[in-house]
């Protein structure tokens, strides 16, 4: 019995060249020059091509990326299937095959990875059906809609082997990183409380139930959320205020700015153990989550994590020598010691990875089989975070979490809501 | 706090917002009734709800005046589910008898099983596996099959989807087959693998879900220290080839040490 890994299209394509072609052939007979062999390019699904799957992921990062092509597009949203594909005719000349259903993309055996942006309800499903596809993986955050879906996302990675990136972008940007190489290598002295500040929700409008529009396929939309009539702000990104789809503001920015904290707080592989927090809820709906929300995590070594809706959005971290800010805006980077913004972590020092773009670390780690800067584990302990925050608020009071079991100490009720059923036929 | 009975006015509001404040105060009720300590809340908070989606009213039959009025359910449909789902975090073993009659309702049949999946005692369980044996429906009963796959393992559960890997329909027994790899025994491959070769093609999405099920199964009884069931059913996998994806796995895990 061999056991040596089959090959995958990928690594298949690349070993039979090397075998098939004598060594004098130049390298220019399988790739144009400045361009990677078409051996080499990575070929991607995209799932969800909504705004951020069809605007940010597939024109803002793969169509342009030499090291990509892109074979096709999926969306339960005919409009945006279509529109999707077009995009791809247009940016490449080339036409991609158009599905609805994410199995069948995923059945498909010449692609190697697939770039998940589906709503949150939808995440554990089609990344779990992607890995057990044998695809790499790149899933947009908040990593799951429970904790655990999250778990569940983990095991599946890692029982197929799964290359698995997680959205939390931020990690690959400089600022963050700079920030959290300061608290990592103490220079605001012992670090005693991180505040998160990530923003509210707007209450909307009620809308009346309605028929749903021919091009979308509403019920697979609902999937495995329980059954509830169309309506135009219930679906596409105003998924996100209603909590049998999403857990709000606070999964979906919270899973930025928390994920930070946990990256400085060197917690990828843990959690917060205990929680407590207010929230505010709009009188007259039609949001069912959180606008506006005052969280408080403790960690086992004493840190506290403030996760707030007001606020300037970003994180700032409190040490016994001083204070650091960072957001995405870099002139808002600001320190108690202006002297650190201009720091630079040297040999002996903590340093976090570097890389050339959170898409681009995720392919490179598609090539060297490494795990990548945001790792399903890491996505899945940053969700849990924001989860955490949400059910404390829900529920109304302290909490004590035990992140190795991950489960609630002590309140059986609490423990219910680290899973949710899902509606027939959809299961993990 | 108001009562229960006066968010039921709320939830049957024809005003969406009125029913959004029901909605939220209901969910409200059932949070603080479920904390520690306050069992006896959440008793007669649980009482409440199964007498009012129990609740039934006289309709008459317009056509029939000197027959005796039928009894229907007082709420509606949405009102009743919304009942039943608050049922999935406050109920207990006293409202098992409602949430089976709502199984037996099929317009709120869907919502019951939900509950029940939620619910950890063990005559949910059972609710659910007189569900996915007795009742009727693909849908429905695959839902029943899929809670049944989320519970801790006991006889009530195995027994009932092996019951469900001889039925006629080729998706209930898929869904047992996937269900039953959650629960970790290494004879049950062997059924496994017979119950698929009566259904599924050697190269099918069928045969793909259920290598992917073997997988997940090895898993689990590697995890449970069971070494030897696990490796004979990946190197089987290995062997077989049926999915790449699951070769790999298969290989993979034969190749970590123990």
């Amino acid at each position: 019995m061999s056991f040596y890994p089959a090959p995958n299209r990928r690594t298949f394509l690349k070993s039979a060249a090397a075998m098939a072609a004598p060594t004098i052939v130049p390298a220019t007979v399988f790739a144009k020059p400045g361009q990677p062999a078409p051996s080499d390019r990575v070929v991607i699904g995209s799932i969800g091509t909504g705004d951020l799957g069809r605007r940010h992921h597939l024109n803002g990062k793969l169509l342009p990326n030499k090291r990509v092509q892109v074979a096709a597009v999926c969306d339960v949203d005919r409009n945006r299937r279509d529109q999707a594909a077009l995009d791809c005719l247009k940016k490449t000349g080339k036409s991609v095959a158009i599905y609805k259903d994410f199995r069948d993309l995923c059945d498909r055996k010449d692609i190697d990875a697939v770039l998940i942006a589906v709503p949150d309800h939808w995440h554990a499903l089609t990344a779990i059906y992607a890995c057990e596809s044998g695809k790499d993986v790149y899933a947009e955050k908040p990593l799951a809609l429970t904790i655990d879906e999250g778990r569940k996302m983990v095991e599946a990675a890692r029982r197929y082997g799964t290359v698995f990136q997680t959205g939390s972008q931020q990690r690959s940007e400089g600022p963050f990183r700079q920030a959290v190489e300061l608290i990592r290598n103490n220079k605001i002295g012992k670090l005693e409380r991180i505040d998160t500040y990530i923003g509210s929700v707007d209450a909307g409008t009620w809308m009346p139930s309605q028929t749903p529009p021919p091009e979308l396929d509403w019920n697979f939309w609902l999937g495995p959320a329980p059954y509830a009539d169309y309506a135009p702000n219930r679906c596409h990104y105003q998924f996100r205020w209603f909590s049998d789809y999403s857990g709000g503001k606070l999964t979906d920015w919270g899973a930025h700015h928390n994920d930070i904290a946990q990256w400085a707080l060197d917690a990828d592989n843990t959690g917060p153990v205990a929680v407590e927090g207010t929230g505010k809820f709009y009188d007259d709906g039609p949001p069912d989550v959180a606008y506006q929300f005052d969280i408080e995590y403790a960690y086992a070594n004493g840190v506290k994590l403030g996760c707030h809706s007001d606020g300037n959005n970003g994180v700032k971290f409190t040490g016994s020598d001083g204070w650091v800010f960072v957001t995405r805006d870099k002139k808002k980077f600001d320190a108690s010691d202006k002297d650190l913004l201009k720091w630079e972590a040297s040999s002996g020092d903590v340093q976090l990875p570097r890389n050339e773009g959170h898409h681009a670390n995720w392919l490179d780690c598609i090539a060297s089989r490494e795990r990548p800067l945001c790792d399903v584990e890491v996505g899945h302990r940053s969700a849990t975070v924001c989860h955490l925050g949400n059910i404390a608020i829900k529920l109304g009071r302290p909490l004590k979490w035990n992140p190795e079991k991950e489960q609630f100490v002590d309140d059986d009720q609490a423990n219910l809501l680290v899973s949710k059923p899902m509606r027939a036929p959809w299961h993990l | 706090m108001p009562t229960v009975e006066e968010l039921v006015k709320q939830l049957s509001s024809d005003d969406k917002v009125q029913v959004y404040k029901g909605r939220m105060a209901l969910t409200k009720l059932e949070d603080e009734a479920g904390a520690p300590g306050r069992e006896a809340d959440r008793k007669q908070l649980a009482a409440n709800l199964a007498r009012l989606i129990d609740e039934t009213h006289d309709v008459p039959d317009p056509k029939k005046p000197k027959e005796k009025p039928k009894k229907e359910p007082k709420h509606s449909v949405a009102v009743r589910n919304r009942l039943i789902r608050g049922l999935a975090t406050v109920g207990g073993d006293a409202e098992i008898a409602t949430l089976k009659r709502a199984l037996e309702d099929f317009e709120v049949r869907e919502m019951a099983r939900w509950s029940l999946d939620r619910m950890t005692v063990a005559s949910a369980t059972q609710a659910l596996a007189d569900a996915a044996t007795k009742s009727v429906g693909t849908e429905f009963r695959v839902g029943a099959i899929n809670a049944l796959g989320r519970k801790p393992s006991s006889p009530v559960v195995v027994d009932a989807l092996n019951a469900c890997l001889d039925d006629r329909d080729g998706e209930v027994r898929l869904a047992a087959i996937e269900a039953l790899s959650n629960h970790v025994d290494g004879s049950q491959d062997e059924v496994l693998v017979a119950a698929a070769k009566k259904f599924a093609k050697k190269r099918s999405r069928g045969a793909t879900r259920l290598a992917r099920a073997r997988v997940r199964m090895a898993e689990r009884l590697a995890q449970s220290g069971q070494q030897e069931a696990a490796r004979k059913i990946y190197r089987s996998l290995a062997a077989d080839g049926v999915d790449s994806a699951q070769k790999q796995a298969a290989e993979k895990a034969l190749k970590r040490p123990g």
